[in-house]
């Protein structure tokens, strides 16, 4: 009698422990999901914060003769001041936005920002990449909607005027 | 519309600046070009500045910012490398200065 008891108590138990080991689960699987969903929780990590220093060397060495080498203490340099201007552009064009009283930034907002900070010789060839650009998601887009032909030939007229 | 930077990983630049908002495609593919034209930009020029030795050191990056009005932003990345004995000095004016004025408040 007192065996059967023991062991029913003793089952009651594990499936308490059981129970308690199911609801942690439960709840580190919240606290994940929370983390990855919360933008408040974003931190951007050390590796983050630069671009990788291979294609940096990639394309610096495009223009430059072929013997031409970068030495470790300048490549470093240039990995913090890429990202540097990228910040520097970035904040520039936000503000353009934000006296708009636009909360999202586009492009153009990109190109002013270039001609204010004395970028003049890249708002030309950026205003062709971002006529490019343009013309290929309204092609994506058109496409989607299945009547390509009739869209694409008037806004193309349009933007042309 | 092919691109040699990683989009993410300037998306990531980008939403590290203070209010930045959401970051469009449109503004992700230009900062990306740009970013890839200021590379060339800068290696072109700096090369420049290096000439015969042809290998491209921190001094030269320094020199090309400390010439040019537009990278004025990289001054305080890519200081002018000074001698220990001219940063003493500095710190020994700095200090005076400082006594001065806490002197005449």
């Amino acid at each position: 009698m007192s065996s059967t008891n023991d062991s029913q108590q003793y089952e009651f138990i594990k499936r308490e422990d059981e129970f308690i080991k199911r609801e942690d689960e439960e709840m580190s699987a919240d606290e994940d999901s929370d983390n990855r969903q919360n933008p408040n929780n974003y931190m951007l990590r050390e590796q983050d914060r630069f671009l990788p220093i291979c294609n940096i060397i990639k394309i610096m060495k495009i223009p430059v003769p072929e013997n031409g080498k970068i030495a470790k203490d300048a490549r470093e340099c240039i990995q913090e001041c890429v990202s540097e201007f990228i910040s520097f552009i970035t904040s520039e064009a936000i503000e353009r936005s934000m006296s708009e009283n636009r909360k999202t930034v586009n492009g153009d907002d990109l190109l002013y920002a270039f001609a204010t900070l004395g970028f003049d010789n890249y708002v030309e060839p950026l205003g062709v990449y971002l006529h490019k650009f343009r013309e290929a998601t309204k092609c994506d887009r058109n496409l989607l909607s299945e009547n390509a032909m009739i869209q694409d030939d008037s806004s193309s007229d349009i933007r042309k005027t | 519309m092919e691109t040699e930077l990683p989009h993410t990983r300037i998306r990531a630049i980008m939403k590290s600046s203070v209010d930045t908002g959401q970051v469009t495609n449109e503004v992700l593919f230009l900062m990306t070009k740009s970013t890839e034209m200021f590379l060339k930009h800068f290696a072109k020029e700096s090369y420049q500045h290096a000439k015969k030795p042809n290998n491209l050191t921190y001094n030269h990056l320094a020199d090309l910012v400390q010439e040019n009005d537009n990278l004025a932003f990289l001054l305080q990345i890519i200081p002018q490398k000074i001698k220990v004995k001219e940063f003493k000095a500095l710190l020994e004016q700095g200090d005076e200065s400082s006594e001065s004025s806490s002197d005449s408040e």
